[in-house]
């Protein structure tokens, strides 16, 4: 007659938790903070793993020779994408060629595009050798159909276009044959191209007033791949012993040290993040056991009513159980959905804030985060409750309302 | 006999001394019979209620209901026995504030299930006792009287053979007290065994049989 | 009545945001040296009318106390929100590359607001339809 649903026994839990909205509102917040720093945590861990993961499984040279002074440059580049140019004589590939240890050798020309067509970003353009090249080639082999010619690029993955579009640089127009995925380094921001296109590229640049030097015989850096025997470590002190530490003008740098360099400090960044996020759910499940407590003193006498009415321990303690089940049920997702939202539209300016490379997990590591983060905080209500359910079942406390107590 | 308590004693302490809040009592009741205890406040009249209604463990004595001694049950049979078969009102205000009138009637339901809707049967019944037009509403506009009527409704919900009920005309006026105690009489006339807790004298009248409670003793009205 | 004023000056901030944040906050792109504007320019001057249209229908919210209208208004506030969104994702677009301003914090930022817009409006108007179920129902 009254067409309502049949009032069941999780009707109580809901409406509990309806007639109390600042009290239920409460929890729910304490478990929303909670799952949005795991989520969150979680995600800006992973996604800082993944970039540092991408470029140490990528980076093909174990040493990098630049001009002197520019050795933080290349860095930059590397991890962060900010573009450089900076030149030294080709003459030092022959010198390095022959070096004790070194098994290949590939010149890279670097030239740093104040605006192009795509954009009024500054842009990386590298122009690398195809005949001698091993750096480059592991991040274009998945792009690359075949050679590249004058004229034609391949483009990073942050880059607008795709195969076939047109870029402009300094009034000049290229093809682009390829585009790299995201990798989460420096390279996401940069052209690939012939040493001659971006030979020209400078000359462009110097015609149109550019602020740039360009020696002939040019190039910006050799990357150098040791023999299996040969220790990063021990020929980049032979080098520089021989090449007298940079008194001749160029600098060696062990490349693979830059990534672990990285690595090394995630691993710490990570170690604190994992640790706060652990004290966070410790943290939240004490506050909760002690709302509920709270709580539970001030329905003494809900719950005597209850009893009287046939209620049975194990109802009354699954009953608290229920409340705060849902409680970190809209709890968890609530705070999993809001650092979602905050984290992943904005992955660019958080990268940039960070400093490191940073690529954020594919959807099926997403969803296993989502995942992982909701349990976490779903079960930290339950658990929390667990003394209180506990209290309920042992004590005849409840069950006794005395002369003159209500 | 339907419900029997033998001897039944409950010590409570009160600082360092120990004192009977029931002592000895011995007590039954038959189907359709209306039973009055009066007593004074603090005469442990609440106490024996909530040991009959299993809800307190005495110290010693034996209550049975059916020929079923309470303590041969677990709490769960308890729980069912109280949900089933004894209709307790609570003194005071025995009801949840954060459901409606209907809500808080069908809430024996809501805690064991059976086949049958209760809705149909917890809206003649609050038509009975009447207040089927606050169905809707949530306790907190509510008189004093019109709870009470509420916590009978719900203690009738599931037709129980015992219905015990704590000071029920305590804060009313007279012609809504006068209301409840009739309508007391009028369920034990349908086999209903009433068992009321009163320290009202006048309320003894339409009862079978009058018992006084005093220091936790409990004997015979002369 | 503390529902209407939450819900009404919600609408109206999210509305604000939406259409001047991307102009005066969290700002987009500025014109390219030639003097072009670029695309995201002219989501932005979109967005202005969208986010004038969700403040107004904020205002809406305030004034009327009628509950079916209140949910029609918040019908159309989750449909308004949802355009928000798809001007920088899909109808007119923004620039090219990650790293540019638009991509880089106006449009995340929109779509945060955006987002919450749908959500709460979402909310706001499964309240209310209970609630009018409830009164038809007694």
């Amino acid at each position: 007659m009254y067409g309502r649903p049949h009032f069941i026994f999780s009707d109580i839990a809901v409406c509990n938790l309806k007639r109390s909205p600042f009290r239920t509102a409460g929890l729910i917040s304490i478990v929303a903070l909670l799952a949005f720093m795991l989520f969150g945590g979680s995600l800006i861990s992973c996604s800082l793993f993944n970039g540092a993961d991408g470029l140490a499984k990528r980076l093909g040279a174990d040493i990098l020779i630049v001009p002197k002074g520019y050795d933080q440059k290349i860095e930059g580049i590397l991890l962060r994408g900010e573009p450089s140019a900076f030149f030294m004589d080709a003459a030092w590939l022959g010198k390095i060629a022959h070096f004790e240890g070194v098994r290949a050798v590939s010149p890279q020309l670097l030239i740093a595009s104040l605006n192009a067509s795509c954009c009024s970003m500054p842009v990386q353009l590298i122009g690398f050798d195809q005949e001698t090249d091993f750096i480059v080639e592991p991040w274009i082999k998945t792009a690359l159909p075949g050679r590249l010619s004058d004229g034609e690029i391949i483009i990073g993955g942050a880059i607008s276009g795709g195969a076939g579009s047109k870029l402009e640089f300094f009034d000049r127009e290229y093809t682009v044959v390829a585009k790299m995925e995201n990798t989460g380094s420096g390279f996401d921001a940069s052209v690939f191209m012939t040493m001659e296109s971006a030979r020209t590229a400078a000359e462009d640049f110097i015609a149109r007033g550019g602020n740039l030097t360009l020696p002939d015989n040019a190039i910006s850096a050799l990357s150098i791949m040791l023999n299996e025997d040969s220790s990063p470590i021990g020929t980049t002190k032979a080098m520089n012993e021989h090449f007298g530490y940079g008194n001749s003008g160029i600098v060696v740098v062990p490349a693979k040290e830059i990534v672990s360099n990285v690595s090394g400090n995630l691993r710490a960044l990570v170690t604190i993040i994992v640790a706060l996020a652990a004290i966070l759910w410790l943290l939240s499940i004490l506050i909760l056991a002690i709302a509920f407590s709270v709580i539970l003193n001030e329905r003494k006498r809900e719950f005597g009513i209850l009893r009287s009415l046939g209620a049975t321990r194990r109802k009354l303690a699954s009953l608290v159980f229920l409340e705060s089940g849902i409680v970190s049920l809209f709890g968890g997702i609530a705070g999993v959905f809001l650092s979602a939202l905050l984290i992943l539209p904005f992955r660019t300016y958080i990268r940039d804030t960070i400093n490191m490379p940073y690529m954020q997990p594919s959807v099926i590591a997403l969803i296993g985060l989502t995942a992982g983060s909701l349990i976490l905080s779903f079960v930290a209500g339950p658990i929390a409750s667990l003394i209180s359910s506990a209290k309920i079942r042992k004590s005849d406390i409840i069950d006794v309302v005395r002369d003159g107590e209500l | 006999m339907m419900l029997e308590a033998l001897e039944i004693s409950k010590e409570y302490k009160r600082g360092d001394r120990p004192f009977f809040a029931v002592d000895g009592v011995s007590l039954s009741i038959d189907k359709g019979e209306f039973i009055c205890i009066v007593g004074r406040s603090g005469s442990g009249k609440t106490t024996l209620l909530n040991m009959l209604t299993g809800l307190l463990t005495p110290d010693s004595g034996k209550i049975a209901f059916d020929g079923v001694a309470y303590d041969r049950l677990g709490d769960d049979e308890l729980s069912l026995l109280r949900n089933t078969r004894l209709g307790y009102i609570m003194q005071g205000r025995g009801v949840l504030r954060n459901f409606t009138v209907l809500q808080n009637t069908i809430l024996p339901r809501a805690l064991f299930k059976r086949a049958e809707d209760p809705e149909a049967k917890a809206i003649s019944l609050l038509d009975r006792v009447g207040i089927r037009h606050l169905a809707d509403q949530l306790p907190a506009r509510l008189s004093g009287g019109e709870l009470r009527r509420v916590s009978i409704a719900r203690a009738l919900l599931s037709t129980p053979d015992l219905l015990i009920a704590d000071e029920p005309t305590g804060d009313l006026d007279e012609e809504t007290a006068a209301e409840i105690l009739s309508l007391f009489r009028s369920v034990a006339e349908e086999g209903t065994g009433v068992l009321m807790v009163t320290h009202d004298l006048d309320a003894t009248s339409l009862a079978d049989r009058t018992l006084v409670m005093q220091s936790g003793r409990l004997r015979e009205r002369a | 009545m503390v529902n209407r004023i939450i819900t009404g000056i919600s609408a109206i901030v999210a509305g604000l945001l939406i259409a001047f944040g991307p102009q005066y906050l969290f700002r987009l792109c500025g014109p390219s040296p030639d003097g072009h504007w670029m695309v995201c320019h002219w989501t932005g001057r979109a967005e202005i009318g969208v986010g004038l249209l969700i403040a107004a229908l904020g205002v809406g919210l305030l004034i009327f106390s009628s509950e079916q209208v209140r949910l029609g208004i918040s019908a159309a506030i989750i449909l308004a929100g949802v355009l928000a969104l798809l001007l920088p994702a899909i109808l007119i677009g923004g620039c090219a590359s990650e790293g540019m301003s638009c991509r880089r914090i106006s449009f995340p930022a929109i779509t945060v607001i955006g987002s919450l817009t749908i959500v709460g409006s979402a909310f706001n108007a499964l309240r209310l339809f209970r609630a009018k179920e409830e009164r038809i129902r007694v």
